[in-house]
């Protein structure tokens, strides 16, 4: 049992990281009214089901780079933790300095804006830490090749990621009904062809050029396998969304709703196919 | 398995803390305020302003669920008959109070109020 030394530096410095990305990713969610509005107009379990699947993808993202490198599945739940406890902290400050909470707000405003305004900021503290945290040292260059169910949990967590920001406002429906149905059309099949050049022709971080030089031959690693991938993602992970925040249910016609989920699903594919590359 | 640093026990406990007490009252006021809003108004006494009569109201919402575009109309009758104003107030979130006001050109201390919620919409 050799304990390794601890950190302080480092480990505030995570932190620190850890909450400029929580305020840097969360700020415009932190900004928009209808989400503040969500949290007392949504019903307790809808916002207790968005916590869990934030919860799901603050880990997922944790499990790709911690405050630590040796992680066991503790270790991730203990980050996972922290990212949300950083979240929680930001958001009720920034919440109440806002105004939008004070001693008149009921207990479920103070609880249900603060739980709703907490998943992008705690999202936005792990991606900080996958993304913007020091690389190297123990690590290989860090050439884990994710199975095809790991490739949809980072596409549909860079599709949730991207689509949070939109998808309370009042703008997905306003497009989807709005629209003419033949640009609703267009948009559609723009879709397509943006994610299939994010993912392949972007190239972020080179990973697939360094699976062809490796010789990756899976399916669902190839452009279109991920193309796929990211494309189912970002419209499943749309649906969810407009359903959590009421613009989809029982009384919504079909047209309406197909409108909808074009609409954000292309704002989601553009974060499925990025998320694919970057993490 | 390292010890840890009270700095990462202090972290991770006040990080734990936080999300436990926000999911159990989320659950715990989810669980015990049940059903529609519960609408009522309270009037305060007129304030006299410039030319007008202000009527402080609140609008308080007992129930669980959120009110939008709520209509408040408040009667004034004297002895020369009814007047009333309304006031829409955007949103009453459950268990909420909202402050807002009705004005009268005549000093409503001379006659009977009346609040009446007209309607409301589901958000």
């Amino acid at each position: 049992m050799a304990a390794s030394v601890f950190d302080r530096d480092s480990y505030l410095r995570a932190l620190v990281r850890a909450g400029a990305g929580g305020l840097l990713f969360g700020m415009p969610l932190l900004y928009t009214m209808e989400v503040w509005w969500s949290g007392f107009v949504l019903p307790w379990w809808k916002v207790l089901l968005v916590l869990g699947i934030g919860a799901f993808f603050v880990s997922a993202f944790t499990r790709i780079e911690g405050f630590r490198r040796d992680r066991t599945l503790g270790e991730v739940a203990e980050d996972a933790a922290v990212s949300f406890g950083i979240g929680i902290a930001i958001a009720t400050v920034m919440l109440v300095v806002l105004g939008q909470l004070d001693s008149g707000s009921s207990l479920r405003e103070w609880v249900g804006m603060i739980a709703l305004e907490t998943v992008p900021v705690a999202i936005g503290a792990s991606v900080a830490r996958a993304l913007l945290g020091e690389r190297g040292g123990g690590g290989d260059g860090s050439s884990i090749e994710p199975g095809a169910w790991g490739q949809a949990i980072v596409a549909a967590g860079g599709a949730l990621f991207f689509a949070l920001n939109v998808a309370p406002t009042d703008e997905p429906v306003l497009i989807g009904i709005g629209n003419r149905w033949w640009l609703n059309v267009v948009l559609l099949a723009a879709t397509i062809p943006v994610t299939f050049g994010i993912v392949f022709y972007a190239d972020f971080r080179g990973s697939h050029r360094r699976r062809r030089e490796k010789g990756s031959v899976s399916p669902t690693l190839t452009p279109a396998g991920e193309t796929m991938i990211s494309l189912a993602a970002a419209f499943a992970v749309s649906a969810l969304l407009l359903w959590l925040f009421g613009r989809l249910g029982s009384g919504t016609g079909f047209a309406t709703a197909v409108d909808q989920i074009i609409s954000l699903g292309f704002v989601a594919a553009i974060g499925a196919a990025a998320a694919r590359l970057l993490l | 398995v390292r010890s840890r640093h009270w700095i990462e026990w202090l972290v991770l406990a006040c990080s734990v803390g936080v999300v436990a007490a926000l999911f159990v009252l989320l659950v715990y006021d989810g669980l015990t305020r049940m059903g529609d809003p519960r609408l009522r108004v309270v009037l305060s006494a007129p304030v006299r302003q410039d030319s007008a009569w202000v009527v402080p109201l609140s609008l308080r919402n007992d129930g669980s669920a959120a009110a939008a575009g709520v209509d408040v109309e408040v009667t004034l009758s004297t002895g020369g008959g009814q007047t009333s104003s309304t006031v829409t107030i955007a949103f009453a979130p459950g268990g909420s109070e909202v402050e807002a006001g009705v004005l009268f050109d005549e000093n409503p201390s001379l006659g009977r109020l009346e609040p009446r919620v007209l309607g409301y919409e589901l958000p």
